[in-house]
């Protein structure tokens, strides 16, 4: 913080709770979608474990659906108090986007809970109660790209926002790109929890019938997670296009300006995400009868994707902003004249299609494996299992490390160029400074789980046991 | 074993090899290049180790799993919140600070990111070569249009710049002046006005 600024302030307030908000809702948009497909998967295959998947994460679902709406009015809290220019023209801009939210709120969570609440009621209906389901996973969607309208409207409205209609505001130039890339990542968030769950569960069970299960569980959550892993580089190609197309000083500021060195730190995290998804079904395909012989492709795999990772990570120079000059000579700190090229666009997107390919490539051998060979349940090394609590972990704190990004892009305005933030706070954050903050959200989060996981998993357990 | 000679064999070379460069040779990588690059050597090493590390035995206890899972969460974590402090890093600017006399808040706009102008016009020599370069920008305007006098020229070159299009630039100009508050506005004019 500027010595004139104390650490507790307005900013750091909105910061963590808009944060925490938008982690827990990930989760409550992301996880049902899963669930709501594996009881389907179960009702068609008449594979019971599905059922038991299905439900057991659906109990957490429905715990940490109170604490999104505890921070969500934190949020509003907050936003009235103390940002009230912005959150008055918001409220007064949107308020039948905001009227339709709050109705929607209340439909989603009544679907919820009936759908958590008959679900052994409905046990000879299945059919229906999926269809409660979907239909839960549907008005959930929508909730999300309204407030979507809104939270990209502040970085790309329309030209003149007082006098344009709602329709305008909402379809602003990056509201397609927003709602792509989130509700891609969210099904991938959703996946990986499982998976967290599941190899918690897997590290702490004593009995093998339970190890087999939860061994499974964390296999079906990753699956879910690489495959939309895979997809979500695309949907922040196009995202990123919008915000470029619309105005070009704001890609300056992402990719050359002060912003450029958070693309590499952000690299790290997508990198170390796909390359854990890889080594975690390397580790699994080697239970595989007859998956040896795959071995060798994936060892080609990870060779192509560490090399796509390097380049991929090359800065441009290493100044902080375009203006900053180094003490020393320049050249020491700017990419030398004949390997520019590593550090421009073409090879880095060179080197993302890379990584996503080649794990793509893995991710199809794996299921060719599986397909092939028959799987032991259970007898798994617990490098894989700490993989698949590596995996979320690194999740979370990259959705807490990029919704700050998206913040920052939009410089010193709370709406891009129109209105612009006056408050005391405005400033661009560091990058060390915000990826500790990125930090603290996480562990926040985390332990907060924790709290909702015990309740779910174990108390319950504890009573089905008895 | 057969990593770990490998891992230090690159740095070794990462290190040893400049010394033998020129900057001339374009290829020089600074101190900064050549610890980021062993960091990345290092990494590798690491997954491909990992690749063939033996398993490891389950947790004895629950306590240990979940002590296990702890320790993953902070070491990766860690180690990447450790890396983006030890990046480059800017400033914090407190807005009081930034404002000064309008020229210097002018030439602030100039060269801030979200304006845009230094990314298309040099003044003094530094800056884009999309545009028209600005040093002389206050004498050049007072010729442009017979009719307008150097202020209104300026004025309209930024608000609505395809009125007037320089020979030989494309009509690329975007009009963000028009988006700034006016006070912002007239600094910006100001400071453009100095640059006789
Ligand atoms: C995308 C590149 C681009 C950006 C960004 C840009 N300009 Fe320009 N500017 C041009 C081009 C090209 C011309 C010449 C064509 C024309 O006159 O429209 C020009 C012309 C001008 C002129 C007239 C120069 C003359 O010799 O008559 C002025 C003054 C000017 N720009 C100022 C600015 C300021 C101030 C900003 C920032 C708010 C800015 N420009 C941002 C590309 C740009």
């Amino acid at each position: 913080m500027p010595p004139d600024v104390s650490l507790i302030n307005d900013r750091v307030i909105i910061w963590v709770v808009a944060e925490l908000h938008l982690l827990f809702a990930a989760f409550v948009l992301g996880a049902p979608i899963f669930i709501v497909v594996c009881e389907y998967l179960g009702l068609r295959t008449k594979d019971d474990r599905y059922e038991r998947l299905a439900k057991e994460t659906m109990k957490i679902v429905a715990i940490s659906y109170s604490l999104t709406a505890l921070f969500g009015g934190a949020m509003t809290f907050v936003l009235v108090g103390r940002y009230q220019e912005l959150s008055n023209f918001l409220f007064k801009s949107f308020y039948p986007v905001f009227g339709l939210y709050a109705m929607l709120l209340l439909v989603e969570s009544s679907l919820m809970y009936v759908y958590w609440y008959t679900w052994d009621a409905m046990a000879g209906r299945k059919a229906a109660h999926i269809s409660i389901g979907i239909a839960l996973n549907v008005v959930g969607t929508v909730v999300m790209v309204l407030m979507n309208g809104v939270g990209s409207f502040m970085l790309t409205p329309p030209d003149s926002p007082d006098t344009a209609s709602v329709w305008q505001l909402m379809n602003n130039a990056t509201w397609t790109g927003l709602n792509l890339h989130r509700f891609i990542a969210n099904i991938s968030f959703g996946g990986f929890m499982v998976a967290l769950f599941a190899a918690i569960m897997f590290l702490t069970s004593k009995r093998e019938a339970d190890k087999a299960f939860y061994d499974w569980m964390g296999y079906i959550g990753n699956f879910i997670g690489v495959a939309a892993l895979i997809a979500l580089p695309v949907a922040g190609y196009i995202y990123t296009k919008e915000i470029f197309a619309y105005d070009a000083t704001i890609s300056t500021l992402l990719m050359a300006d002060k912003l450029a060195w958070f693309f590499v730190i952000q690299g790290i995290l997508v990198g170390f995400l796909l390359l854990g998804s890889m080594y975690y079904m390397w580790l699994s395909i080697r239970r595989i009868a007859g998956g040896a012989r795959f071995q060798s492709y994936f060892r080609g795999a990870f060779w192509a994707a560490v090399v796509g990772f390097a380049i991929w990570l090359v800065p441009q120079n290493f100044l902080s902003s375009l203006t900053a000059r180094p003490s020393g000579p320049i050249e020491a700190v700017t990419i030398p004249e004949r390997a520019i090229f590593l550090g421009l666009m073409p090879a880095k997107g060179l080197a993302v299609s890379i990584m996503v390919v080649v794990t793509a490539f893995v991710y199809f051998l794996y299921r060719q494996a599986i397909a092939t060979g028959s799987m032991v349940w259970g007898q798994i090394d617990t490098k894989a299992q700490l993989t698949l609590t590596f995996l979320p972990g690194l999740a979370v704190f990259t959705m807490a490390y990029m919704g700050p990004i998206r913040e920052l892009a939009r410089g010193e305005w709370h709406i891009f160029q129109f209105m612009p933030d006056k408050t005391p706070n405005s400033f661009l954050t560091p990058l060390g400074f915000t990826a500790s903050m990125a930090a603290v959200i996480t562990l926040i989060f985390f332990l907060l789980m924790s709290a909702i996981f015990w309740l779910g998993f174990k108390v319950g357990h504890q009573e089905s046991a008895r | 074993m057969r990593i770990l000679i490998a891992v230090v064999a690159i740095i070794a070379l990462i290190w040893l090899l400049p010394l033998f460069l020129s900057v001339e040779s374009g290829l020089k990588f600074g101190l900064p290049y050549r610890v980021f690059f062993s960091l990345i050597v290092i990494f590798v090493g690491f997954v491909f180790y990992l690749l063939r590390a033996p398993d490891m035995p389950s947790p004895k206890s629950a306590g240990r799993a979940v002590a296990s899972v702890a320790i993953v969460f902070v070491a990766s974590i860690g180690l990447i919140v450790l890396f983006a402090n030890l990046a480059p890093q800017f400033a914090f600017e407190s807005k009081g600070s930034a404002a000064g006399t309008p020229i210097e808040s002018g030439k602030a706009i100039f060269n801030d990111p979200n304006a845009g102008c230094f990314l298309c016009h040099a003044v003094g020599g530094a800056g884009g070569t999309r545009g028209p370069d600005l040093s002389h920008v206050a004498t050049v305007a007072s010729k442009r249009r017979p009719a307008m006098s150097a202020e209104d020229y300026l004025k309209e070159s930024l608000l609505n710049p395809s009125a007037y299009v320089v020979p030989t630039f494309d009509n690329i100009m975007p009009p963000i002046a028009q988006r700034l508050p006016p006070e912002k506005l007239n600094d910006l004019l100001t400071y453009l006005m100095t640059l006789k």
